[in-house]
């Protein structure tokens, strides 16, 4: 039975955990983003809250037990300005673990343990490229192929806003999943870094849009070398805009269930935008 | 020769052993080692009787053939992974519930060439 057992021991001495998973929140603090193996993100995200409560409170108490659990000194004037301030608002949850595949030589699970609202959160800059594809995808089915190319996304701001304030029932732009990652990123920031959002999304839009025109064109620099270079295939299973079916089926392409997609209304309108930048490659 | 030795010893180990017996008592009971003509026989009797364990280990009758090995193996191979998804950023592939690897390197990259504009030290 594993009765008051609720930790994991690393294989190691007490000590020796202790003083790694204290170098591990220490390197949080300092880096605000650090890469190590999931079950250590856990165990470290948990005293990494702890601590950073510690730093809410703020007392002579408080700021001596955060001195004798961090490894830098100079962590803990941040810890008790920078982030006390940051996350004064905030109920808890201070962290944010993302998987990110197995670690290159032993497989280990490999995780990457984060400051919510760092400078460099990756939840930020994942939403704003979500948002900014979803927002680009509506652009291509209602205008045409001519003014999305030249206008790009245009000002979304109003539209961000909007999708902030909806109802979980409601029907917006965005999908479900984008909007309440939206949300959830928005909820303990400021007006202004709704109008970052709309920038960044706005131009990782223009973003989408040029890399197929880039490779194409440098597709065309090597023809003009070689002329027999075949046209480069899409990726596996990479998903275009306005495509609905799943990742598996995309993968098995002409040998997947639906493999001749319907191409009828505004979806046939958006493959040609594609091929019209990419020549179909 | 050992093995004609063996199967002689064999042939005869019924009528041998009942006679053991009685030479092995006094031998181990008794401080009778100076007697030549036993001290000479004796040792080689009993580790002739050490080569028949009374117990016979499990082994294979029959050697396993490729068809059997392949029948038997048919299963154990690798599972499709099935949590594969598109990356809501990029479209590209991705594992469920993982960041896509290939927004967070483009993302990094973004970070670092920042960084270096700034005249800064690179990301650790």
């Amino acid at each position: 039975m594993k009765h008051g057992v609720a930790f994991r021991k690393f294989s190691r001495t007490s000590s020796h955990r202790n003083l790694m998973l204290r170098n591990l929140v220490t390197s949080l603090f300092e880096h605000e983003q650090i890469k190590t193996t999931l079950p250590k993100a856990r165990d470290a995200a948990r005293l990494a809250e702890k601590i950073i409560t510690l730093g809410k409170k703020g007392h002579n108490a408080a700021q001596a037990r955060a001195s004798s659990f961090l490894l830098k000194p100079s962590i803990l004037t941040k810890l008790f300005s920078t982030f006390a301030q940051r996350y004064a608002d905030r109920p808890g949850g201070y962290t944010r673990i993302h998987k990110f595949g197995n670690r290159q030589g032993d497989n280990a699970p490999h995780a990457i343990l984060e400051l919510v609202d760092n400078p460099r959160d990756l939840k930020w800059e994942m939403t704003a490229r979500a948002v900014g594809r979803e927002l680009l995808k509506d652009k291509v089915n209602s205008d045409s192929s001519e003014a999305v190319v030249d206008a790009g996304l245009g000002r979304v701001v109003n539209l961000l806003r909007a999708e902030k304030g909806l109802e979980p029932e409601e029907k917006g732009l965005l999908r479900p999943m984008t909007r309440w990652n939206l949300q959830k990123v928005l909820q303990f920031r400021g007006p202004r870094d709704v109008v970052e959002m709309s920038k960044k999304a706005r131009v990782y839009a223009d973003d989408l849009m040029a890399t197929p025109m880039a490779h194409q064109t440098m597709h065309e620099e090597v023809k003009a070398k070689y002329p027999h270079t075949p046209q480069p295939r899409r990726l596996a299973g990479h998903k275009r805009l306005a495509e609905t079916r799943p990742a598996l089926v995309i993968a098995q392409g002409a040998l997947g269930p639906g493999a001749s997609p319907p191409t009828k209304g505004k979806k046939k309108r958006v493959y040609v935008l594609e091929n019209a930048l990419t020549q179909s490659f | 020769m050992a093995s004609l030795a063996l199967t002689q010893t064999q042939a005869l180990l019924p009528t041998l052993r009942s006679s053991l017996r009685t030479w092995l008592a006094p031998a181990f009971g008794s401080a009778v080692l100076g007697w030549p003509g036993i001290s000479r026989t004796l040792p080689s009797l009993g580790s002739l009787l050490e080569l028949f364990p009374s117990i016979v280990l499990a082994v294979p009758k029959k050697k396993t053939s490729h068809s059997r090995k392949a029948m038997r193996s048919a299963n154990k191979g690798l599972k499709d992974k099935q949590n594969i998804t598109n990356c809501a950023g990029c479209g590209g592939v991705k594992l469920a519930h993982h960041i896509c690897p290939n927004c967070y390197s483009s993302i990094t990259r973004q970070w670092k060439a920042k960084l270096r504009e700034e005249g800064l030290p690179g990301l650790s």
